[in-house]
């Protein structure tokens, strides 16, 4: 274990804060928290992947940053719409 | 002393995550919460991508991290629009 991993860990105590507030308010506020937990757990990755030396664990980072940023796109667009 | 430098921004990543968290638990309000879930898309990569590329040099992880970073900072404000405008025609269309 590494300070990266410690960091990693701690980063998994405040992604499983976000997941809480995911949990209450309106859809939209749902929403925010959910923009919050996708970009934490990204550095939860990057973390990681410092943390074992491996750079080609920072690709995961890269892919889910991308998606996140598609789906929280369209989460949005979704509730613009439709909800 | 590169360590403790790296040491140093990670704390500093953790402490933007941690302020985010407590706001999202916070508030219910969702301007309000994107005041918070913004403020985690812009210090906290930054703070690790500059971590990773002190602590660890400048290789391709350092590489891969920064742009990374640059993904999550360009696109973070771009999210926080969208789903600032969704609510506030949520807003608009709940008053008519």
């Amino acid at each position: 274990m590494n300070v990266w991993l410690y960091a990693a860990g701690a980063g998994l105590i405040l992604l499983a804060g976000m997941g809480v507030a995911c949990c209450g308010g309106r859809p939209e506020s749902r929403l925010a928290a959910l923009l919050a937990a996708s970009t934490t757990s990204t550095l939860i990755l990057l973390l990681v992947a410092a943390g074992v030396d491996r750079p080609a664990f920072t690709d995961l980072a890269l892919a889910l940053a991308g998606l996140g940023f598609i789906g929280n796109l369209a989460y949005a667009r979704f509730l613009e719409r439709w909800l | 002393m590169n360590d403790a430098i790296a040491d140093a921004l990670i704390v500093v990543a953790l402490v933007g995550l941690l302020v985010c968290a407590a706001g999202l638990l916070v508030f219910r309000n969702v301007f309000e919460r994107l005041h918070f879930a913004g403020a985690a898309s812009t210090i906290p990569p930054v703070a690790v991508a500059i971590a990773v590329l002190v602590g660890r040099g400048a290789h391709a992880l350092a590489l891969k991290t920064a742009l990374v970073a640059i993904v999550l900072v360009v696109t973070g404000p771009v999210l926080t629009h969208a789903t600032a405008r969704a609510a506030h025609l949520r807003e608009v269309e709940e008053e008519r």
